[in-house]
């Protein structure tokens, strides 16, 4: 494997503070997993924080939430947080989404489809066809595309293509243009299909291991034993271990893990040609296009190349991870065998089983990782005997652990972009009939989805976003220079575009009425949007609320408005909330702001556009503000 | 070895370093029409280049034909070289290689290096043998350790310091690294916990820097959002980082709005008055001129940055490269990596030769190091490539160094052979044996910044390896 990281430096491990991975004797003599967090501390902030760190934010109604927040945590998590197709509640399915399995390739299918049930518009149903105009083969461009509309579907289980993700693109990285675009479709599938059928992680590392993709990502499809001698790399051999089971081998004498173990895997890893088909995916190809799964055989493929998997096998048992800790030969007469057997040793090496949780909570939740609450996760993933991931995120996603004052999580650009199209998109009519282009934004910010910025290190961590100014940048001015990609307001129905029917935004919709009048206030509006977009009402200070609730009630940013009414001379002046909390002038108006009727559910469409308009405009600064650079804990 | 030539060079070095003892602005003007400007009183820049993926400078350097070394060499190597094929490695190392004039020769650099056999024959260029930083061959820790500058850098530690980072705050006087790059890496991060940034500028594109304001009409969407938001960040920054632990994740990002809005509107004010627009050979860099697109821009950077170092107060910069993880047919894909950087009008070359056109000698204020991994594996695998290594060249480049090789280039010992008679060169997985530890190289460098910084950054330099004879005055 070619590591191609020339798009940012690659400091790739998810954790950023992981410096305790040898517990200390004091640490390790209070071994104790996760403690359920208090029902007084379960509320509705929890639950979206529950939401945002694993599922981008879920489609839950707030009313959904507030159920959610009221029952015992582990009985909502187990609501919450599902591997299964459609999970109703948190992402609650439009009819024609019923029934559908949600791996890339069936939505692909039906998203470019001329069926009548199909929600694409008709001029945008191309950008989901799988196969070139010309159908010589699979594009590989439209791919991403479908994997963000999949994550801004409602009916589509966001936490369960959020683990794909975690998946496919960081813990067993490969990218597209090493892996072709079919076989990288169908890992990222597999991944989901898998998860469906609650394979154990080990199960679902080996599977990976034992695929198409993999050995064309990393060449070891190439690798063989011809007149007893072996040739190929030693590129996955090593990975195997360091990145599929996180394994440095640390615990081993370093010249035999080098010349033992990491020789013996490229060896195992042998007889593991990928075959090729000219009607691969529905294509027609002189040459024809990768397919899996592997076929360990010797046998003819589909293209009529013979390809020797089981002669060129290196068939003998071999020595791997032979430390002192555990002692095995792995045997078999294929190379799918031996993977699976040294899938199930691998995963019980000491080093696996302190690593993979780790690493698995860095992605997802905690940057600040404490070694108290190492030591916790280790134990859990320990105590997991079938090492069943949902179990195991389900118990942290309701621990203390993790609703913890000094938990937070530096958001990488999936993550950010995600959450907030997916809170700012009301409904399957708008994201389709908006088709904003979210993959654009993301790549722009180094979120690459099928092709990891750091290769087969995976993408675009937390750290490396919040430590990058210059992504930073790019976040905030996509704010301010395009703030049509939040604030679209109406699209019509045209013969071009094959919209069923005219969409209006319509915050009006959602945003809580609880006494019934024709108005809201622009307070409780502020407030609302401010907890949807960050989880909670923490860090909407004066400062915050200043611009929030001017933009609200005026549609202008307090400065504006301060010039406009003659308290300052220079509509640019940077106002801090000292300046306004001292000014008595100032905080008349901010509160006069605050004070605001909005009618978004007014009877006249210009006067309704207008709100939603400018609830836009406050959704555009919220979501370029730190608190959606970043989560911290309770 | 040319004595008068590194004698005029160190003569050169002691002056300007005596100039430079305190800080001074460079003479800018006002106004200027390019090709006017004076880098007399520009301070020494370390140029940091992170080769990603392991890079096999034994592809770079060669052995020249004809001795024992040079045979074993083509006996485990020869696979690498596939396009065109080769019936000897004396016909291989004449279509591939020249053997410079400096130095007493020896040895064959790559063709497609061009620009940097020159600049060795011109004593500018020191190769540094066998020198080692990780020994595990993990790309991911392998790379920690050099960023870090640290051979003892736990793995997982990824909220550090690096050695960038140290350097400049040793240097003092606000000086700052500016990556480059597409991202921060260790190298450039700072000592202290929670505010690792703030001795960093990331000039990722020099050209559009600043906070966006917003276009359109006073109430346009874009200008409310643009005040909005640089009212917030600037006046709710200060405040919000003082009234927080150092450990409070978001005020990271009001310093980066902070920092991009100190050095923003000044840095593209400079370069609108001095280099409106880049020179072709610059921007050609970035428009096709190399291969890799994405290393031109840093360079086209680079040279932006050059006409603002007194802004920036620009002492380390860092830049990157990937794609050096060389497993399968390494020759497709590193030669063009050689070209990129090394060849000629490429660039280096293009860098060096515009500064020089543009900005009178602030090309004699840089010296790169190219860094990477680790090295690769002696012999060449079953794949036409070569599999992960421990030891490796460092390189360095600039008119202040005492160029030549030091250290054994292509130790003997890799020729000892094993029970079954077979080299250590031609038996698989034994690479360059780590001789000189980094922090010798990487120390040296830091005490041509500023003297007395090497010690400073790498506390255990003095204790750590070098290689028996060979002395560490490369600059």
């Amino acid at each position: 494997m070619k590591l191609f990281l020339h798009k940012v430096s690659r400091i790739a491990i998810a954790a950023s503070c992981l410096v305790c991975l040898s517990a200390s004797p004091a640490l390790s003599a209070g071994k104790k997993g996760f403690t359920a967090v208090s029902s007084e501390d379960w509320n509705r902030a929890a639950v979206r924080k529950v939401l945002h760190t694993f599922a981008f934010g879920g489609f839950a109604t707030d009313q959904q939430i507030a159920k959610w927040a009221r029952m015992k945590p582990y009985q909502a998590i187990r609501q919450m947080l599902t591997f299964r197709y459609i999970n109703r509640r948190l992402s609650p399915p439009d009819p024609w989404i019923k029934g559908r399995d949600s791996t890339l390739e069936s939505l692909q299918n039906f998203w470019s489809s001329n069926r009548a049930s199909n929600p694409v518009r008709d001029d945008r149903a191309h950008e989901y066809a799988p196969l070139s105009e010309d159908g010589t083969g699979l594009r590989g461009w439209v791919i991403p595309y479908a994997w963000v509309q999949a994550v801004n579907t409602r009916g589509v289980n966001p936490f369960l293509h959020k683990m794909a993700l975690y998946l496919s693109n960081y813990h067993m990285a490969i990218s597209m243009e090493n892996a072709t675009p079919g076989l990288m479709r169908q890992y990222y599938d597999d991944f989901i299909v898998n998860l469906q059928n609650g394979d154990t992680f080990t199960r679902i590392q080996a599977k990976a291991a034992q695929s198409a993709a993999v050995a064309a990502a990393y060449g070891h499809q190439y690798n063989g034993i011809w007149n007893g001698e072996f040739h190929g790399n030693d590129d996955f051999a090593r990975e195997f271990h360091q990145l599929f089971f996180r394994i440095p081998g640390e615990t081993e004498n370093p010249h035999y893990h080098e010349n033992v173990t990491i020789e013996n895997t490229a060896r195992l890893l042998t007889g593991m040609r990928v075959d090729r088909d000219r009607n691969a995916y529905g294509a027609r190809s002189e040459y024809g296009a990768l397919v899996g799964p592997i076929r360990f055989t010797d046998h003819n493929d589909p293209a009529g190349n013979f390809l020797q998997n089981r002669s060129t096998h290196n068939s003998r048992c071999l020595q791997i991870l032979n430390s002192a800790v555990r002692k095995k030969n792995i045997c078999g007469k294929t190379a799918k065998v031996k993977i699976a057997r040294l899938a199930k040793h691998a995963a019980k090496h000491p080093e696996a089983m302190d690593n993979i949780p780790v690493y698995m909570i860095g992605f997802f939740a905690d940057d600040n990782l404490t070694p108290e609450k190492i030591l916790k996760i280790r134990y859990e993933w320990k105590k997991n005997k079938n090492k069943g991931v949902l179990r195991f995120l389900r118990r942290y996603a309701i621990s203390r652990t993790f609703h913890s004052a000094d938990t937070y999580k530096f958001l990488n650009s999936f993550d950010r972009n995600l959450i907030a199209k997916n809170m700012n998109t009301l409904s399957n009519e708008e994201s389709f009939a908006r088709n904003v282009r979210a993959d654009w934004r993301l790549n722009d910010q180094q979120a690459t989805i099928f092709s990891p910025i750091s290769n087969v290190f995976g993408g675009q961590t937390g750290q490396q976003a919040a430590s990058n100014p210059n992504l930073f940048r790019k976040a905030y001015a996509a704010n301010v220079n395009n703030p049509w990609y939040f604030n679209g307001l109406t699209v019509e129905s045209t013969a071009e575009n094959g919209l069923k029917r005219d969409w209006a935004k319509n915050w009006g919709a959602i945003i809580p009425n609880p006494k019934g009048k024709r108005f809201r206030y622009v307070d409780d509006v502020g407030r609302w949007l401010w907890q949807r977009f960050t989880t909670d009402q923490s860090n909407f200070n004066l400062a915050a609320r200043a611009q929030v609730f001017s933009i609200l009630a005026t549609g202008r940013d307090f400065g504006y408005r301060a010039w406009e009414e003659g308290l300052i001379s220079d509509m640019d002046q940077v106002l801090t909330k000292n300046d306004i909390r001292q000014n008595a002038d100032l905080m008349a108006l901010h509160e006069e702001h605050q004070d605001t009727k909005i009618q978004i559910d007014h009877k006249n469409r210009w006067e309704r556009q207008k709100w939603n308009y400018r609830i836009g405009i406050a959704v555009n600064f919220i979501t370029a503000t730190p608190f959606m650079f970043a989560m911290e804990g309770q | 070895m040319s004595k008068a030539l590194i004698s005029r060079r160190r003569l050169l070095t002691q002056v300007l370093g005596g100039s430079a003892a305190g800080m001074m602005a460079a003479n800018w003007g006002t106004g200027t029409a390019w090709g006017h400007h004076d880098a007399t009183s520009l301070q020494k820049i370390l140029v940091h280049v992170m080769l990603l993926g392991g890079a096999d400078f034994r592809h770079l350097f060669a052995p020249v034909p004809g001795s024992a070394y040079a045979n074993a060499y083509w006996r485990a190597r020869s696979s690498l070289y596939r396009s065109p094929s080769y019936g000897s490695y004396a016909q291989a190392f004449a279509d591939q290689y020249k053997e410079p004039t400096f130095d007493g020769g020896g040895f064959g650099i790559h063709k497609n290096a061009g620009w940097l056999r020159r600049q060795f024959n011109n004593g500018n260029v020191a190769i540094i043998s066998n020198v080692y930083g990780s020994l595990n061959r993990d790309h991911d820790h392998s790379q920690l350790i050099a960023m870090a500058g640290d051979l003892e850098a736990d793995r997982l530690d990824k909220d550090r310091d690096g050695w960038g980072g140290r350097l400049v705050e040793a240097v003092g006087g606000g000086a700052n690294t500016v990556s480059l790059a597409g991202g921060v890496p260790i190298f450039c991060n700072g000592t202290t916990t929670g505010a690792r940034l703030n001795n960093v500028v990331h000039a990722n594109n020099t050209r559009d820097f600043a906070l966006p304001r917003g276009s359109g009409d006073d109430l346009s969407q874009n200008r409310v959002l643009g005040r909005a938001l640089r009212s917030y960040y600037l006046g709710e920054g200060p405040d919000a980082i003082a009234a927080n632990d150092p450990s409070w994740p978001f005020a990271r990002f009001f310093r980066h709005a902070m920092q991009i809005e100190t050095f923003g509107a000044s840095l593209e004010k400079r370069l609108a008055n001095h280099i409106p627009e880049r020179p072709a050979d610059i921007a050609s860099l970035y428009q096709g001129g190399l291969n890799d697109g994405y290393f031109g821009a840093q360079i086209a950077n680079l040279y932006d940055c050059m006409f603002a170092a007194d802004l920036l107060n620009l002492r380390v910069a860092h830049l990157d490269m990937g794609g050096w993880d060389t497993h399968d047919r390494q020759q497709e894909y590193i030669e063009g990596k050689f070209s990129d950087i090394f060849g000629n009008n490429a660039g280096l070359h293009s860098l060096y030769r515009q500064l020089d056109a543009d900005f009178a000698g602030a090309a004699n204020k840089l010296t790169f190091v190219f860094s990477s991994d680790f090295g690769r594996q002696l012999a060449a695998n079953g794949a036409n490539g070569t599999d992960h290594g421990r030891a490796n060249f460092s390189i360095v480049v600039g008119r202040q160094v005492n160029g030549g090789v030091y250290g054994e280039m292509f130790p003997q010992a890799e020729l000892n052979k094993d029970g079954t008679g077979i080299t250590r060169m031609e038996r698989g997985y034994f690479d360059i044996e780590g001789l000189t530890s980094l922090e010798r190289v990487f120390g040296g460098l830091c005490d041509w910044v500023k003297a007395g910084t090497g010690d400073q950054v790498f506390p255990n330099r003095s204790a750590s390896d070098l290689e028996f004879g060979v002395s560490m005055d490369f600059i």
